[in-house]
């Protein structure tokens, strides 16, 4: 039977939410900040599996759902960028974590954690993310034409990946981008372009359109992680 | 003969119908400029345009304005070469 996850709260903005946790609680701790929306989808069991596989190294983890998703009670077309930046920094007061991992979007909200150690996987900028969940819906919506398109970032809000997603979110989503800071390593597939400490073989599920997990790639980025930390 | 700089383009391209599609090494391998794509490869449907392009576009450092897209481009293994090099080597 595979190890169960615990699941735990933490307080932003005066709700609470909720933590799922894998692992000893007396090891070392990762803040795991995921992809965002529709990528999180499609990573959901590459992250449970590399929590799973951390948590034999003896690493213990943490995963929050951010205001407005996953089990959250926020409406997400209430919810603010900065509410995420905020959420991110309150998660990592109450998980005190030796060190956050952060995957593609989550990559724009890791420095909010203040941790001296950070471990990028596949960082992006958020204006690729937006256009991309934009995109994804013109090809099956006849009707989201270009101004409805360009209404993304000022009327909103629109329907994106399943999440309504408002004018103010859209838009600080599309200036965000990864913020430079010491102590950050950063990793990327082979292939990929941009600057990385570390290539690693696989393939960016966070595009597939069929989900599924890559144990060869878990495996790699657990290694790499483990001895990092 | 292609340039250097179109032959690392095509390679790209390829992999990238691997690694977002699931589909197979050989397969993609033998594909030519005739190779029918959209319609014709049940992997490659609407849900997987999005995945795909993006995709295109971090590995090979482009940007594909929404204007820009058609679905012609999709058509063949060729247009989307043509395409694809006509933005990463300009």
């Amino acid at each position: 039977m595979p190890l169960a996850p615990r699941f735990g709260e933490y307080v932003t903005g005066g709700c609470h939410e909720f933590l799922m946790s894998f692992g000893p609680q007396n090891g070392p701790q990762l803040l795991v900040i995921p992809p965002l929306l529709e990528e999180l989808n499609r990573t959901r069991k590459l992250l449970s599996d590399l929590m799973r596989t951390l948590a034999a190294h003896g690493i213990g983890t943490h995963l929050p759902d951010l205001p407005g998703t996953g089990e959250s009670e926020r409406v997400f077309e209430a919810v603010s960028w900065s509410d995420w930046e905020v959420a991110v920094h309150d998660i990592a007061k109450i998980a005190s974590p030796d060190a956050v991992v952060s995957f593609r979007g989550g990559c724009l909200l890791d420095h909010a954690a203040g941790c001296e150690k950070t471990i990028r996987f596949a960082p992006t900028e958020g204006k690729r993310l937006i256009r991309d969940l934009i995109r994804s819906r013109a090809v099956t919506d006849t009707g989201f034409d270009s101004a409805t398109q360009k209404a993304v970032f000022e009327t909103g809000p629109t329907m994106l990946g399943g999440y309504p997603v408002s004018a103010n979110f859209a838009s600080a989503m599309r200036n965000a981008e990864p913020k430079d800071a010491p102590g950050v390593h950063t990793i990327r597939l082979t292939g990929d372009r941009g600057d990385a400490e570390i290539h690693i073989e696989g393939s960016p599920l966070w595009h597939r359109a069929e989900p599924s997990g890559s144990p060869e790639m878990v495996r790699r980025l657990a290694d790499i992680i483990a001895e990092w930390l | 003969m292609a340039s250097a700089g179109a032959q690392q383009v095509e390679t790209t391209v390829r992999a990238v119908l691997v690694d977002v599609l699931g589909l197979g090494e050989e397969q993609v391998a033998g594909f030519d400029e005739n190779t029918e794509l959209f319609g014709a490869i049940p992997e490659l449907d609407s849900m997987a345009v999005a995945g795909l392009l993006t995709e295109i576009e971090e590995r090979l450092g482009i940007w594909i304005e929404d204007d820009e897209f058609e679905a012609e481009m999709l058509e063949t293994f060729g247009n989307l070469l043509i395409f694809t090099r006509s933005k990463a080597l300009q």
